[in-house]
């Protein structure tokens, strides 16, 4: 049942105007003319409206679940399956308050003929959580706008946005994750990619004779590849103030995206075989030195205990954006930390978006240490306004600072899939057996 | 119900009523009013028909079955703001935001804009200075060169960053815009001057592995919160304060005057949109008027950036 609308108020009083008017003037014509505004108003009282049973919503949200800072779209369908056509529908979606709508509007209206359908669309940018939709509103108003009846809809399909560290959203599957966690060495054997050829020896399986050569020369050659080892690398996340900041209101921070970009890295690395530990600065560890700490390890449940941490991480950054009070001499006695915890036979992967000189600092106290050190920053400056390009200018200049220390240094700019990035940053860090690192490769 | 029934029953009675009378009164003939005006009775009715006519029109009504204005606040329809989000989250890069604000209020305090801009030379300056370092410059050669001005091709960014270098000659309208509106000049002079650092230290520094990848995913579109339709129909940001794209810094190095960047890309004088022009090659960038700028103070506008 729908509440009447005032709309017609001013019919009324120009009906009096009118007939006042006509009686003060004696003038007939004034005084019928008085009956057009009132024959508005009772058109107006006569149209009914009602949101009828008739009218079916639906919701997609597709990626769900999502990565930290990608985008979603979010498509809400009305449909009237009813007979009679609906003059007047509009619809509100009731959207995340944590979430901020990137594209589209999530409102729309329609008139709605029987079995014809609104569809409305909007982008929203995913941050880590299970965020609820409230129920879409729908507002019906009748021909002659008399009355307005507002409802709420339980909408079919989707009404949940998950977005979790370890989603595997579609470009993710697009680019390939397993391209992550190859890392080669120097001494050729068995592999898939080419390396280059030898002479045959007795004993060489046939399935790596260079048949094609035999073809040309008649002479017999064995194809080497790189060959694969396991490797252990130990992932520092940068969970300090500093890194508690975004791009934007609505977006996700740049400890949430460190996070999803170390859950990605770490599993494929434990998928292929290496031993991966994890370190979190910034945060109230029970570890050495205040740190969160998660010894080396392989297999499935170190994959388990270090998401765990990293959600951890990514909660106490999202409930404090502040941060306690940063303390350098703390901060860098937890990086030197993470050095003795690791070992110098480690890969070191420093996570953090370089917006202070202390990350640096730790990178290159590191470097005293002969192991293979990695910096991959996440971009939350906002490169196009006067205050976010004079963060940007000094954060590639932080990075510049960390590739002159002899870190390879890999910048993950927003809007890059993070695949490929991560296909930069492991690719092409190449391990020779006996535990010395060095570049090469060839991503 | 009811109420509704009495009321459309009225309406439909008094519409009735008065086409009654209007059809006797044209039947018999229009009557001559009277000479002295109208009687008590009339000058009653018009009393009434005013006081009811006021009534109607200036009441609230507080019926539970009159659906509210639009416009009210407890209209559930519409209370929400929902395209917008929280503002308590930390917003990166807002300390120049700060310097910027603290050098506007200077200009409007003491009106100049050429002594307002010190708030923001010497971050700049050590922005500037840092970077070309990094980039393999000697750091007296970069210091000699900030003296003279010679590290970028824009003398007023140049003007900025050393106080020793002379501003250029400014046309006689740009005087009399700044003299009127200086904290307008002030925020156009900061944000050239960091367009220029940010070409300097573009050209300076080396490039690291993944600025260049490919940024084939849309995020950083402005919040259709942040939007506001301008005269010509297009949409931008609602807040002024934005920084010229790099290749009118670059187009200006013979022009200057300060509004030659704005009126080049046909915006409004103060400025109000510009976006970003990526040096990869791999962004794709609006023209349709999804511009960027900054706010004033919470300085968190993003780049516009278009599915590939």
């Amino acid at each position: 049942m729908g509440r009447r609308a005032t709309r017609w108020r001013g019919a009324i009083v120009a009906a009096l105007a009118l007939a006042g008017a006509g009686i003060w003037e004696g003038n007939g014509t004034l005084l019928l003319a008085a009956t057009l505004p009132l024959s508005y108003l009772a058109y107006g009282v006569l149209s009914t409206a009602a949101v009828p049973a008739a009218l079916v919503v639906s919701r997609a949200v597709d990626p769900t679940p999502a990565p930290p800072g990608h985008p979603v779209t979010v498509q809400l369908t009305v449909t009237n399956s009813g007979q009679q056509t609906l003059s007047d529908v509009r619809v509100v979606d009731g959207v995340p308050t944590d979430l901020a709508v990137l594209d589209g509007s999530p409102r729309g209206g329609e008139t709605l003929a029987a079995g014809e359908s609104v569809t409305i669309e909007y982008t929203l940018i995913a941050r880590r959580g299970e965020h609820d939709f409230d129920e879409p509103r729908l507002r019906v108003r009748g021909t002659g706008v008399g009355e307005v009846a507002t409802a709420t809809r339980h909408p079919e399909g989707d009404d949940r946005l998950v977005c979790q560290l370890d989603a595997k959203a579609p470009p993710l599957s697009d680019r390939g994750t397993d391209r992550v966690g190859q890392l080669t060495t120097d001494a050729p054997g068995d592999g898939f990619t080419f390396h280059s050829t030898r002479e045959y020896q007795h004993g060489d399986p046939a399935g790596r004779i260079d048949w094609r050569g035999y073809a040309k020369r008649g002479e017999l050659s064995t194809v080497n590849y790189e060959q694969w080892v396991s490797t252990t690398v130990v992932f520092v996340v940068d969970a300090r103030s500093p890194a508690r900041v975004t791009a934007g209101p609505g977006r996700p921070t740049a400890v949430e995206l460190g996070a999803y970009a170390t859950t990605q890295a770490l599993t494929s690395l434990l998928d292929a075989g290496h031993e991966v530990g994890l370190a979190i600065v910034g945060i109230d560890g029970d570890g050495p030195a205040g740190l969160t700490w998660l010894q080396p390890g392989d297999g499935p449940n170190q994959r388990s205990l270090a998401v765990e941490q990293l959600r951890a991480a990514a909660d106490a950054a999202e409930s404090d954006p502040a941060g306690g009070p940063a303390d350098e001499a703390d901060t860098q006695r937890q990086f030197r930390k993470v050095m003795e915890m690791a070992g110098p036979r480690c890969q070191l992967v420093l996570v953090s978006p370089l917006l202070d000189d202390a990350p640096v600092t730790a990178m290159a106290s590191w470097a005293a240490f002969d192991c293979q050190r990695t910096v991959l920053s996440t971009d939350v400056t906002a490169a196009s306004t006067v205050s976010g390009q004079y963060e940007h200018v000094r954060r590639r200049t932080r990075l510049a600072r960390c590739q002159a220390s002899g870190a390879r240094t890999i910048d993950w700019r927003r809007g890059t899939p993070l695949p490929l990035i991560l296909d930069y940053a492991f690719a092409v860090a190449a391990r020779q057996p006996s535990g010395s690192a060095r570049l090469g490769g060839g991503a | 119900m009811n109420r509704r029934h009495v009321g459309l029953g009225i309406a439909v009675l008094c519409g009735l009523l008065l086409v009654a009378a209007g059809a006797v009164i044209g039947l018999i003939g229009t009557p001559e009013p009277a000479a002295s005006g109208p009687g008590a009775a009339g000058v009653l009715v018009l009393l009434v028909c005013v006081l009811v006519a006021f009534w109607k029109l200036l009441r609230t009504p507080d019926d539970p079955a009159i659906s509210p204005s639009p416009w009210a606040a407890d209209d559930g329809f519409t209370r929400e703001y929902l395209e917008t989000t929280p503002t308590d989250d930390a917003v990166s890069g807002t300390d120049l935001a700060e310097r910027v604000e603290a050098a506007v209020a200077k200009a409007r305090d003491d009106g100049s804009v050429d002594g307002s801009v010190g708030p923001v030379r010497e971050p700049l300056r050590a922005t500037l200075t840092e970077a070309l370092v990094q980039g393999g410059h000697d750091p007296d050669t970069v210091k000699a060169q900030l003296a003279a001005g010679s590290w970028t091709d824009d003398p007023v960014a140049a003007a900025v960053l050393d106080e020793s270098v002379a501003p250029p000659d400014r046309p006689f309208r740009a005087r009399l815009r700044a003299w009127l509106f200086p904290e307008k000049a002030v925020r156009k002079r900061c944000a050239r001057a960091m367009a220029a650092v940010s070409v300097a230290a573009d050209d300076a520094l080396p490039t690291v592995v993944g600025q260049r990848a490919p940024r084939p995913v849309p995020v950083v579109a402005p919040a259709v919160a942040d939007l506001q339709r301008a005269a010509d129909g297009s949409l931008q940001r609602a807040i002024d304060g934005s920084i010229p794209k790099r290749e009118d810094i670059e187009a200006s190095e013979n022009g200057t005057s300060e509004e030659a960047r704005v009126d080049r890309d046909g915006t409004a004088a103060d400025g109000a949109t510009s976006s970003e022009s990526e040096t990869d090659g791999t962004t794709l960038v609006n023209d349709d008027g999804t511009d960027v700028t900054a706010t004033n103070g919470a300085d968190w506008g993003d780049v516009t950036e278009g599915r590939d």
